[in-house]
Formats: structure tokens, sequence, C-alpha cells
């Protein structure tokens, strides 16, 4: 009799605490899921296909497979003249698909503007020889045609605006300051977050692995397509190779309106890198908003707030600079 | 009387269960976030 009431107890013991564990995992995965796909803005800048007019994807502007873009239009097609947006997919090393975009894109459709996102060749194993200076010029190819596409599909573009992410937001830094002269429409703004903006050895050394001159002067070869040797980092002789892929370095008294956010703590890209940027625009009187959030990395994951007045901010600034007519 | 206790008892670990699992899901996605990207894992968003 005892030898059962000892087992009855165990097995009951055991019975809870493999429920208290199942529990504890549901809670825990379902929590974790939940953080992971949440919209940390709550569906605030994002809208349905509905409210878009037409969308047409995967139209070419190059001879190459990853020369595409897609093309939002709004529902209003009696305007005569729309304001365009255009979006860069970011991805690095790394690639990311055009949708990741789609409701961003379909708010601004829904607003009235002519939206694209452009896809260009990444460094990849697909394009080891791709760098920033000829995925800027992949870029520069490409709007001439997206411009093109709407206005022969009925919606005239007369004054666009360009953001991008990460490596996708220099790309947007460098068409607005460097590229914009030569734009099919005048360049009225540009918006992106943590893109790298400018390249000093001092900055980049905190991030490139063993934070050695030979790491800066491979990683900027790679970035930049220029041979960069460890000399050159040591005896600052890089500046004027960097130049053409360095946002920063093309700031002038006629650069378009800048809103910039990044992450204090980003460990991909030196915050410092867009405080130089920040720098030079306040130095030639250009208009700039920088939200610099706190307590986040490259991905601005936590610091919600930050991230609800940039978009507020951006808002303001279609408002100010692109307002539909 | 033993056996509303019993069960009040197992009704409060099972809340602490959900609750600490709730809560350590959302700190080791941040934790994941943090070491991909830099980030605190406290301060900002509160979880």
């Amino acid at each position: 009799m005892t030898v059962r009431r000892v087992l009855r107890y165990v097995s009951s013991k055991i019975l809870w605490g493999v429920v208290y564990l199942t529990v504890f995992l549901v809670s825990f995965c379902g929590s974790a899921i939940q953080k992971m796909s949440a919209d940390p803005l709550r569906g605030a800048y994002s809208a349905s296909t509905k409210e878009v007019g037409a969308i047409y994807r995967n139209l070419s502007y190059g001879p190459k497979d990853s020369n595409r873009f897609d093309l939002y239009l709004p529902q209003d097609a009696t305007r005569r003249r729309y304001g365009l947006v255009v979006a860069l997919q970011s991805g690095g090393v790394a690639s990311e698909d055009k949708k990741n975009y789609a409701e961003l894109l379909q708010w601004f459709a829904s607003k009235g503007y002519v939206a694209a996102v452009i896809d260009y060749s990444l460094d990849d194993d697909g394009f080891p020889t791709s760098n920033v200076y000829r995925q800027s010029q992949e870029i520069k190819n490409a709007i001439p045609k997206v411009v093109a596409e709407a206005n022969r599909r009925g919606f005239p573009v007369d004054r666009m605006a360009i953001t991008g992410r990460s490596s996708a937001g220099t790309l947007a830094l460098l068409y607005a300051y460097r590229d914009a002269k030569t734009a099919p429409a005048p360049v009225k703004f540009v918006f992106e977050t943590s893109g790298p903006a400018s390249f000093r050895d001092e900055d980049w050394a905190k991030v490139v692995p063993g934070a050695t001159p030979s790491g800066t002067a491979k990683l900027f070869s790679r970035l930049s397509g220029e041979e960069i040797t460890t000399e050159m980092i040591v005896d600052d002789a890089y500046s004027a190779p960097m130049r053409k892929i360095a946002p920063d370095m093309w700031v002038d008294a006629d650069s378009p309106a800048t809103l910039l956010a990044h992450g204090a703590k980003d460990k991909l890209c030196p915050v410092e890198s867009a405080r130089r940027l920040v720098a030079e625009l306040t130095k030639h009187g250009t208009a700039h908003d920088y939200y610099e959030f706190p307590h986040s990395g490259q991905a601005l994951q936590n610091d919600r707030l930050f991230y609800q007045a940039y978009m507020e901010k951006l808002e303001d600034y279609l408002w100010k600079y692109m307002p539909n007519y | 009387m033993k056996l509303s206790t019993k069960f009040f008892k197992r009704i409060v670990n099972l809340t602490l269960c959900a609750v600490s699992g709730a809560i350590l899901g959302r700190l080791a996605v941040r934790a994941g976030l943090n070491l991909i990207f830099g980030g605190d894992l406290f301060g900002g968003d509160v979880l």
C-alpha cells in the first residue's frame, strides 16, 4: 500500500511537472513568435492592395535578371502630376526580397503617390564583383526607366523622393547627393535608416573583424571596387578613391532635404558614420532631421517610440516637400 | 480545505510558468536580435 502511494505521488509530480513545462514552453514560443512578427507601428504605415490603383511587378530596367522594379500606382489617375517615392532593395551581402517593402509602398500609393522598389545586383555568389559603386550606377540607370514607365501608364512624375535601409540607404544618399543633377525628376528629399553615410577608418575600425587597418582596407576595397591598401589606410590616403561611394563627401548647398535614422548600438555600421553626415548637412545648411535610436542596433529594433517619431516626421516631409496637388 | 489549497497552488504555478515563459520569450528574441544587429537588452521598449 505504501509503495503504491509513493508511486502515485511521484507520477502525479511528474505529470504536473510536464504540465508546467509545457505551459512555459508554449508561452515562451508564442511570445517569441509574436515579438518577431508584430508590426512596431501597429499597421499605421501599411495599406492593403485594395487601396492601390495597380501594381506591376518585375518590370525590367536593364540586362541582368536582378535589374527589375515593381511599380505601385495610386487609384486617382486624374491628376496632372504625381510625386514618386523610390525604395531601393537592401541587402548588403545578403539578399532581401522586394516584397518586404510592399506594405509601405502600398501606403504611399494609397496617399496618392507613385511608388517603386528597385532591385539591383547584390554582393553575393551570383555577383561577386558587385560593389556599392556598381550598384549606384544600376540605380542611376533604373530611375529614368521607372519615371518613363509611370509616365507611359498615365502617371506623369514631376518630383521624387528616394529611400533605402542599410546598404540601400547609402545608395539612396548617393543618388540624392551625387546623381540628382541628372535625375529625370527633381529629388525633393531623401530618407533612410542605418545606411553607411561616411567611410572613415577611425569609425569603421570598431566594427571590422580584428579592428586592424588591413581589415578596414579589405572592407573599403570590397565596397568601393577600388584597391585600398593597408598603407593607404595608415597614411590616410584613401579618401579620394572612397569619395565615389561616400555620401558625406557629396553634400553641398544644393543637396536635398534629408531624414535619417541610425541605431546608437549598431554593430554592423558605426553610428559615427551617420553623425559625420549630419555634421556635413549642418555645415552646408541643408535641411535635415536625424533620429538616433539610443537602445537599438542596425535593425532599429528596441526604440518603437523613436521609430514612430521618425515615421511621423516622414509624413511631415511628404507634406512639406512633395505635397499632392 | 486541503484540495482547494492544492488547486490554488497549481493555478499560481501555472500562471507563473505562463508569465515567465512570455517574458523570457520576448527577452530571448531581443537578445538574439541584439547579437546580430547590436543593441541593449534593457531600455527603450519594455520587452
